[in-house]
This record gives C-alpha cells, structure tokens and sequence, in this order.
C-alpha cells in the first residue's frame, strides 16, 4: 500500500512536470511561430467562414496549409497580410514532409481540404487533373499580373491543359558542395570538378581511410531519383517519350547514366557502406562531419551545414556537365484548392506569397520571379552556381503518375545498388512496370 | 561418492547460470546505455568510425535542443492525455464487460468472449484506411478523439479477456452475501468484488498504459500537426527535423522513456503478478 | 424466473459498452476492406469498378507480394521459436534456487520490454549503421570480422537483424509468463520423481510439462499473433528494403495504401493477412480445446 501511495504520487508530480514543461514548450512555439491564435483584428476576434466573396462586412477565415520547415517563417509574414487585409484571417496547419503528400492526396480527395495549399511543383498537375485546383487565369486578368515575369521552367509546372492553376513561388536546382580541406589533402585543385570524370577522379583520390570521395543517395525515393533524373538528363537521356506513353529508361543513354550511379558504389567504391541507409539528410550529415568530400544537393543544406560546422571549409559549384549540362526543376507552388468557400481571398494570399517583395521571404532557396532574383540576398557568392544553374533546369515530366514511377525506378535501381541484378536488367523491368502503369 | 558427484555438478550448474543470465543482461540492456552515452555526445563525435564508447566532453545540448526548442513537451502532454483517457475509459469498460462475461450464463455470451479474444488477431494495418475514410468524414482526424477510439480496440479485447478469468475466479458466494446484506448489482461488483481482483485491473491498466504509450501506426496516420501529435511520431520527426539525427534522437528517447521506466520500476511487482496470474488462470 | 431474466440482462448490459466499440472499431472496418478488395481503386481515378476477384488474381501474380508472403512466415517462425526458446531458457535458468538477486535480475532483463517500441527499434537501427554502428565496431575490435556488414541493407542478413529486435523486445515478456508458470509446479512433485530415480530430463517431461503446457501455448500463440502483425520494426528499421528482402505482409499492405495508391490491391492483402491470422487460430484452438479435455 505505502508503495501504491509513492507510485501515485510520483506519478502525479510527473504528470504536473509534463504539463508545465509543455506550456514552456508551448510558448517557446509560440514565439518560433506555431500560433493559431486569433490575432489583432478590426472586428472582434472569432471569424466565420462565409458562402460569399464577402471580404468588406465580415472576416473571413483562410484555411492554409504550410509545410513545417516554413514554421518560423509563416507567421510573419500573417501579420503583415493581415494587417494589409483587415477582414482576412488566417489559419495555417504546418505538415512535415513525411507523409505530406499522402495526406493532401487523401484530404483532396475526400474533399475536406483547406482553402490554400502549399505544393511541390510535381504534384500540381496531377493535382488539377484532378480537378481539385481553381483555374486562376480570370484571377491573372483582373489583376493585371504580368506572367512574363515567371521563369518559363516553374510556370510550365503550374500550367495544366494551358491554363494557369497555380503560382510559383520558389525554384531551385541542385549543385555540388564539395569539401576544400579535403581537396588539399589529396592534393586535388582548388575548385569543383567540371565533368563526371573528373568527379570519378577526384572521389578516387579523397577516397582514404573512413573519409569517401562522394555522398551518394542510396535511400529514400525522391533523393534518389532526383539525382539519378540529373544524370539521366546530363546524358541526354530522357524519362518519358515526348507523348507520355512510352518510358524511355533503358535506352542507352539513360542506361549509361544509371550505371555510373551505381558503378561509383559498386566499381569505384568512393560511397560509404552505408550507402543503402543515407537519403537527403544523412548526406548532409556525412558531409557536414566532413565524413564525404563531395555531394548533390540544394542550397537549402548551405545554412544547416554551417550551423553543424562552423568552420567546415566548402564551395560549391554547378552539376558537372557530362555530354549536356542539364538538371531538374524542383520547387513550390501556391494554389487554391476547389473546397475553397472563399476563393477572392485566397487569391489575394496566394498572389501576397507569390509576389515579388514577399517569396524572396517566402521561399528558402530561390524565387520563381526573375524581378526577385534581384533582390540583394541574392548576391552571396555561394549561392551563384545555384542561381546560374536555374537557366539549365527542367522539371520532370508533369503527370500524375510520377511519384509511382519514381517509387518503381527507385526500387530498381536499389536492385542494381546491391548488386542483384544488371542495370540493364533493372531498367528493362522497370521500364515494363511503368509502361504499364501508362496505359 | 553422490555428494561429490553432486558438487561438481552443481558448481558448473552455478557458473553456467550466472554466466548466461549476466549475457542476457548484457543483451537487454546495451541499447539502453548506447543511447544514454550516445545523447551525451557531442555532435562532432557520433559520427566516428570506430565509434567511441565514451565521450571526454559530456554535453548537455542535445537535452537542451530537445526539451526547449522542440515539440517533445507538446508531444508529451499529447501522449499522456491520450493514454490516460485510453486507460481510464479502457478499465470502465472491460470491467463492467469481463464481469458481464464472467457472470454470465447465457451461450452466446460465451462465444462472444472467444470472439473477443479474434479480434487480438485482427492486424492493425488492414483496418487503418477504411478508419482514416471513417475519421475524415466525421472530422475526427488530427483529434486526439481518434487515437483514443482506434487505441481502445486494440486494448479492450485484452482487458476483458484478464478481467473475465479474473473475476471468474471471485467466488459466486461473496456476492451472494452480499446480496443478503442488501447490496447487488453495480454496488456489489465495485465494493465486494472488485478488491479481491485488484492485481488483474493493475495489470489491465499496465497493459493498457504501455500499449497506448507506443503506439506508432495510428498515431502515425491519424495525426499531423504538432498540438495533437504523441511521442513516437514525434521522435520520428528527429530524422528529419534535425541536423544532427542522432544525438537528439537518443536525448529524446531518454526523456520519452523516463516516465515509463519509473511506472515500471515502481509498480513492476503488481505488474508481473497481475500479468502471469492473469494468463495462467486464463 | 423474472429474477433470473433479470440478472441475464443486466449482464448482458455490461457487454455492451465493449461490443460497441469493437463493432464499429474493428467490425465494420473489416467490412469496409473486405467490400473493397473486390474493386480497382486507386487514389488519382475518381470512379471505383467492381472487378469481383480481379484484384487477387493481379495480388497472387504479383511477386512482390508472393515474396512478402514468405517473408512473413520467414519471420515469424524466426521471430516466434527465438523469443520463445531464450525467454524459457532465461526462466528456467532464473527459477534456480541458488540464484541470488532475482529482482534485480528480473527488472534489468525486462527493459526492452518496457522501453517504447520506437525507441528500442531507433537504438538497433543508430547501433547496426554500416559506418557508425557500435555493432560493427564492436565486431571489427574484437577481430570477429575485418570488414563492415552491411545488417539493415544487405538483402542476405537484413531479415537475420531485424529478427534480432523483435527477439530482443518480446524475449523478457516469455520469460515473465513461463516463469510464473514453472513456479506452479508444486516442489514435492519434482522431488518426488527425482526419489523414483527419474533423472533431471525425464522429470522435466513428466512432471513439469504437463503443467507448463497451458501457459506455453497461450504465450506462443500470443506471440505469433504479435508478430505476424509488427508492424513497427519493419517500418522504422528497413521499410521492407532493401528490395523487399524484408517486406512482411503488413508492410506490403501499407505501401500497397500510401505509397502506390492502390487501395483494391491493399485490401485484397488485408483480407488475406486477416485469413491466414484467423485459419490458423482456428486450428490452434481446436488443438487446444483438444488438449484442455485431455
């Protein structure tokens, strides 16, 4: 009994801890920005979501959903719409990238989305095929946009059957970080390799005790195919015939661009062991603990490598070219969605984020307006390969079956990886699966 | 000539059972203390290869990263309300039923217990989506309502099961006098009966405490933002989240396990007892 | 005679709360499954066809789930005769008189037990890594091996880790349950066949078998069932890789659902997993039932 009684109490005093913990952890959050507090408002504080485009007489509530890494960002930016808009009241949900698409995928779907919807340029198409994004082209008119302004890569990826179904806000291409110290171990040159054989040499050369030459993506399907597309694309080889019916990856080119991948773990061995665990992060990762010389990646990793290690001595360049130097588009958009009651209003947040001065602030690596590249935070030097490589990216082919397709490609390829079967082997099935799924 | 015989036999009988019970040991608990050397680490010595057992600069800042500039305590808070409410609204009803089973005379009533013991079976994974097409039209998604409806399934079959065999081992008489005293039914069953199955509720309250406290696959599917997310989502979160997975990643395990570790330390005597007696009579 | 109509009814009153909650908790999602296995559903149509059996012609000619149907039995029988096999081993070494300290003893060994699934499975995962892991440098100092293993990705040792875990989780609750049942044994019975010059073996299958039996069995059983449906390990340790070497059914059923969008082809699997779980209680329990008469 008495020790019932110190259980209970133990209990009791932890459970008080917890709770005052998480109202710290609860503030802590509130001032890094998860918030959905009513804020300052004309009118008094709880809105209604009204039938009509009604934005004069009463606030109108504006269901928005972010993504998590923008949860510092977002509620910034809020406020100084907010204020602009008096009448408009937001309510942003962040979600992490984990799951992210299954869940707008399945939220779309049964109709129980929000109003505006933050996505990554390949789910828009499908999304509208779908008929869940509002066509904003009498939106454009009336405000006069000048789509001119948009690089012509992300407009294509909001564009569906010629009209517009959503706006472009963020654009980014992938380069190489290479490691200086590193290079001056091995005696290499002072600057980034300019083709894929002269990667293969210098990854030969920092390959030395635990320290490999390249930080390859064995895991996780969208970072590997990302890489893998790239060098598909540098070979010109292409992914789907020009009519959307046929996969093309294992005609030669794309065949000699999936070898290499694999040859630089299985031939050249300059990729960790761990290869087959490492994704995005764990690279990142690698590199940041100086652990890999060389790797792909965005210039969202530049921040999060010095934060890990400050005096990491790194530069980063373009993809090297191989017979063309080409790379794939990726990004976000900004779209309403067709539950939407009030479709003025979110125009006017999605065009806020979209706009010139705001998606400098929006997006965390580049804008999809040439009129914002301007802007000065621009003009880091580490930071130029990025932008310049924007001239040489495309986005992938824009149809709803490209995350299956990636999800069958990556699983071939891993088969390649371990060594199970032959690329050819591989791509000739996968090819076979896809071509079906095309039908 | 048999005491000899004996001796020896008993000294390597000695040796062989210590010996094997502290690798067992061993084999328990190496996970636990890698990841308490690990969560002391500094960032810079967890990727190292061979990988250091020690650490010459212990440092608290993965604790730090973790329990201030993190959604563990939010994720906390969300993982004791909802197991709490499981267990509560877990006991009152697998009270009230395994008496029901218990007491009952009626056949069907019989199968129905066997039928509850199917549904243990029934694997969590098939029921998922057509429960998240249920939840999203009722608006229960990303409500801690769902977590605790789809947890109660899993817990309740197992509840009544314990409870009933408990309870069929309370003898008929005390509630018959009971009865002759004046006090039936409910009355009955929470004053007379239920103190002599005091061990078997604590073992139902156990299991439905450690069982919620985990659970991963519903958590993981029915949940998305931070206010109502549990710990074992948000422990996921680690790998993407932040820079350095791991070190955090093991300071967070260490704060999630923390509460559990102490429920069991304390209580770990009833435990075991309510869980073998439970499942032996049963 | 009212009386007794009375006392029926009130208990069937106390079942209620708990039918209910199963019925619509588990009964009627069961339903929903089994109804959708018999269309083509994915995620980017918006109409669903009824395809009638279709779906499991297409899930039975698919080689990856032919390949996670053995992965699953691969398992469990790994899984299952493992944990099994240590916890009673670990009991019937505990049970001895001579050993002191049994408290202790019992509290270290039940800790993965108690530790939070994710967790346990996260530590394995950091511990097995190819570079980093401390297993591989545990293995590479004492000389066991003079090159990395690859456990999670390399298709000939990942299913031979991730048994492992599950052994490692469930062991302790094994030794719990047979612990307890070896101390019902009653003493004077064990000597008693010692006097009789029944040597340790044969005393072990005639006087404590028979009493150990029932535990056993419910313990096995509960094991296989828990198995069967991990899902957890699976998902955090390899998420079926590499290649599908470890893709058990639940598994397959989840990527089946939220990776390819095919909802027809994930319930088809439902329903199967669901089968195979109950045909195989089924003759569990007759087998059991048999054996309680006896």
């Amino acid at each position: 009994m008495k020790r019932m009684k110190m259980a209970s109490s133990v209990l009791t005093l932890m459970l008080v801890f917890c709770i005052i913990l998480s109202a710290c952890g609860q503030k802590e959050n509130k001032e890094n920005g998860v918030d959905d507090s009513p804020k300052q408002t004309q009118d008094d504080g709880n809105a209604e979501n009204t039938a009509e485009n009604n934005t004069k007489a009463e606030t109108v509530t504006i269901k928005s959903w972010d993504s998590s890494w923008k949860e510092k960002i977002t509620p910034d930016l809020v406020d100084e719409f907010e204020q602009e808009n008096s009448g408009i009241k937001l309510d942003v949900q962040y979600f992490p990238w984990n799951g992210m698409h299954d869940k707008y995928l399945v939220a779309l779907k049964s109709n129980s989305g929000p109003d505006v919807i933050n996505i990554a340029v390949d789910w828009t198409t499908p999304f509208a095929a779908m008929n869940k994004l509002v066509i904003l082209d009498d939106f454009i008119k009336a405000d006069n946009m000048d789509l001119s302004d948009f690089y012509a890569g992300p407009l294509e990826t909001a564009t569906y059957n010629g009209k517009i179904c959503a706006l472009p806000y963020r654009s980014e291409t992938m380069g190489l970080f290479y490691n200086k110290s590193i290079f001056e171990e091995a005696n290499l040159p002072d600057r980034a390799p300019e083709t894929w054989e002269e990667l293969i040499e210098f990854s030969q050369a920092a390959t030395k005790d635990d320290i490999y030459g390249f930080g390859l993506v064995g895991n996780e399907t969208n970072n590997l195919t990302a890489r893998l597309f790239i060098l598909v694309y540098s070979n010109n080889g292409k992914i789907l015939s020009d009519d959307r019916k046929k996969c093309l990856l294992n005609e030669p080119e794309a065949i000699e661009a999936v070898q290499l991948y694999v040859d630089l773990y299985r031939k050249y061995k300059v990729v960790p062991k761990s290869v087959l665990e490492n994704g995005g992060k764990a690279n990142r990762n690698l590199f940041a603990n100086e652990k890999v010389a060389m790797y792909l990646s965005g210039n969202y990793d530049i921040d999060p490598i010095y934060s890990d290690n400050p005096d990491i001595l790194m530069g980063t360049a373009m993809v090297p070219e191989w017979k063309t130097r080409r790379t794939i588009l990726a990004g976000w958009n900004v779209a309403i969605t067709n539950t939407s009651e009030d479709k003025q209003a979110s125009w006017k947040w999605i065009k806020f984020l979209a706009s010139t001065e705001i998606s400098p602030r929006y997006s965390a690596t580049f804008p999809s307006r040439k009129s914002a590249s301007k802007h000065e935070k621009y003009n880091d030097p580490e930071l130029k390969p990025f932008l310049d490589a924007l001239e040489y990216a495309y986005p992938l082919p824009q149809i709803g079956q490209m995350s299956q397709i990636k999800e069958i490609v990556y699983n071939h390829t891993l088969y390649a990886l371990i060594g199970e079967k032959t690329v050819q082997e591989a791509m000739d099935e996968a090819v076979q699966k896809i071509d079906e799924l095309l039908q | 000539m048999d005491n000899k015989y004996l001796i020896r036999e008993s000294i390597y009988k000695k040796i062989f059972s210590y010996a094997f019970l502290i690798l067992l040991i061993l084999f328990a608990v190496f996970p636990c203390v890698w990841m308490v050397l690990t969560s002391i680490k500094p960032a810079g010595e967890i990727f190292t290869s061979p990988p250091r057992l020690l650490t010459e600069n212990p440092t608290f800042a993965n604790y730090i990263k973790v329990i201030f500039h993190s959604n563990i305590p939010r994720a906390f808070l969300n993982s004791v309300l909802v197991t709490v409410i499981t267990t509560i609204l877990t006991l009152i009803v697998s009270i009230l039923a395994g008496f029901g089973l218990a007491r009952s005379k009626f056949k069907s009533l019989r199968i129905l217990s066997v039928g509850i013991l199917f549904s243990q079976l029934l694997p969590s994974i098939v029921i998922v989506l057509p429960l998240y097409m249920v939840f999203s039209s009722l608006g229960l998604l990303d409500t801690y309502a769902s977590l605790i409806i789809a947890n109660l399934s899993i817990v309740i079959p197992m509840g009544v099961f314990m409870l009933k065999s408990y309870f069929k081992n309370v003898p008929v008489e005390l509630e018959e006098s009971a009865k002759i005293d004046g006090c039936t039914g409910l009355k009955a069953l929470f004053i007379i009966v239920m103190p002599v199955a005091i061990p078997g509720v604590i073992a139902v309250s156990i299991y439905a405490f450690l069982n919620t406290w985990q659970q991963f696959l519903y958590a993981l599917n029915f949940t998305h933002s931070s206010d109502v997310k549990t710990l074992p989502i948000a422990l996921l979160e680690f790998r993407q989240q932040f820079k350095v997975d791991w070190g955090s990643m093991m300071s967070a395990s260490v704060v999630i396990s923390f509460p559990v570790l102490m429920v069991f330390f304390l209580c770990n005597k009833y435990f075991v007892k309510g869980v073998a007696d439970g499942s032996v009579k049963g | 005679m009212l009386k007794g109509r009375l006392k029926i009814n009130i208990n069937v009153m106390y079942v209620i709360p708990a039918a209910l909650i199963i019925l619509f908790v588990m009964i009627y999602p069961l339903i929903y499954t089994f109804v959708l296995s018999f269309y083509k559903n994915d995620l980017f149509g918006s109409s669903m066809e009824f395809i009638k059996f279709e779906q499991y012609k297409k899930l039975f000619s698919d080689p990856v789930f032919i390949l996670s149907i053995k992965n699953t039995f691969l398992w469990t029988i790994g899984c299952v005769s493992f944990q099994f096999l240590l916890g009673f081993l670990a009991a019937g070494v505990l049970n001895q008189e001579f050993i002191k300290y049994k408290m202790l003893i019992r509290i270290l060994i039940m800790l993965p037990w108690v530790l939070p699934s994710v967790i346990g499975v996260n530590i394995w995962k950091w511990s097995y890594h190819s570079d980093f892991g401390i297993i591989n440098g545990f293995l590479k100092f004492t000389g066991i091996v003079n090159d990395d293993i690859q456990w999670l990705t390399s298709g000939s040792t990942a299913m031979t880790a991730a048994i492992i875990v599950n052994v490692w989780k469930m062991f302790p609750f094994v030794m719990l349950m047979m612990e307890a049942a070896l101390q019902s044994v009653p003493r004077n019975l064990k000597d008693a066949a010692k006097v009789d010059g029944c040597n340790d073996v044969s005393a072990f299958f005639k006087v404590t078998v028979p009493y150990i039996s029932a535990t056993s069995l419910t313990v096995l059983l509960l094991l296989t069932i828990w198995t069967f449906n991990a899902f957890t390990f699976i998902y955090v340790l390899t998420e079926g890789g590499p290649v599908h070497r470890t893709e058990i059914l639940p598994m397959f059923i989840y990527k089946s659902s939220f990776r390819n969008y095919d909802f027809g082809k994930a319930s088809a699997a439902g329903v199967v997993l669901f089968s195979i779980t109950t045909i195989f209680s089924i003759f569990y329990f007759k087998f059991f039932f048999k054996e309680e008469k006896v």
